[in-house]
């Protein structure tokens, strides 16, 4: 009797260890999730939340060039969740434009995608020379959370390298 | 033999202090609601725990 006792313990402890395990699993899972898909020319970038958390990105945009953003807003939780999204563009600490502003509501286990477009050639001062390039930073607001990114927008006389031919 | 126990001693806290690091960083993503959750399962995770080695006698 003692030891069926005892084992109910060891039992109960790893019922205990089980429970906090799972706990990190479903709560992991839980939450607001914003994912940032970014096409430009030939290249994509996803940043997920996690990602995001910890860094700001970038990426390099040709001159007179565009590029394509996709936010996905994932409602992992059982109630909805109701947000403002304000996506604006800035240079040198001052506001150039505001790209998108939109109220999102989305339901239960349920998602979300908005769309915009950058263009540099709306964007960049007539009067910047084309040679030195230029950078714009993104600022995306959902709720409290403000995530920045980077865009580089390269000169329009970027050296192409040509390889010599080899002498046959 | 004793050197051996010593050598366990260092091996048992070496783990112990690798999961609580670990636990600890993952701790700072849990919510409030699962981090009163987890808290309370760590409690009556020693609890039990204690009462397994008490039956043991020790």
């Amino acid at each position: 009797m003692a030891v069926k006792h005892r084992n109910l313990f060891l039992y109960l402890t790893l019922a205990c260890f089980v429970g906090i395990i799972l706990i990190f699993i479903f709560d992991g899972y839980m939450g607001v999730y914003g994912t940032l898909t970014v096409r430009a020319g030939e290249e994509e970038q996803k940043i997920e939340t996690s990602f995001w958390e910890r860094d700001y990105w970038s990426t390099v945009v040709d001159w007179d060039g565009k590029s394509f953003f996709y936010y996905e807003v994932d409602n992992r939780r059982f109630s909805s969740y109701t947000a403002d999204v304000e996506v604006s563009v800035w240079h040198s600490q001052e506001k150039v434009d505001d790209l998108l502003i939109q109220p999102i509501s989305v339901a239960s286990f349920d998602k979300v995608q908005l769309e915009w477009v950058l263009d540099t050639a709306e964007l960049v001062p007539a009067d910047a020379p084309p040679e030195q390039g230029y950078e714009f930073t993104l600022f995306i607001k959902r709720g409290e959370i403000e995530r920045r990114f980077v865009i580089y927008v390269r000169s329009s006389d970027y050296p192409v390298k040509v390889l010599p031919v080899p002498p046959r | 033999m004793k050197l051996e126990y010593v050598l366990y001693g260092f091996g048992i806290l070496f783990c112990i202090a690798g999961i609580g690091y670990l636990a600890a960083e993952y701790v700072k993503y849990l919510s409030d609601i699962g981090k009163i959750g987890a808290l309370l399962l760590t409690i009556g995770l020693f609890t039990f725990l204690g009462k397994y080695f008490e039956g043991l006698g020790w």
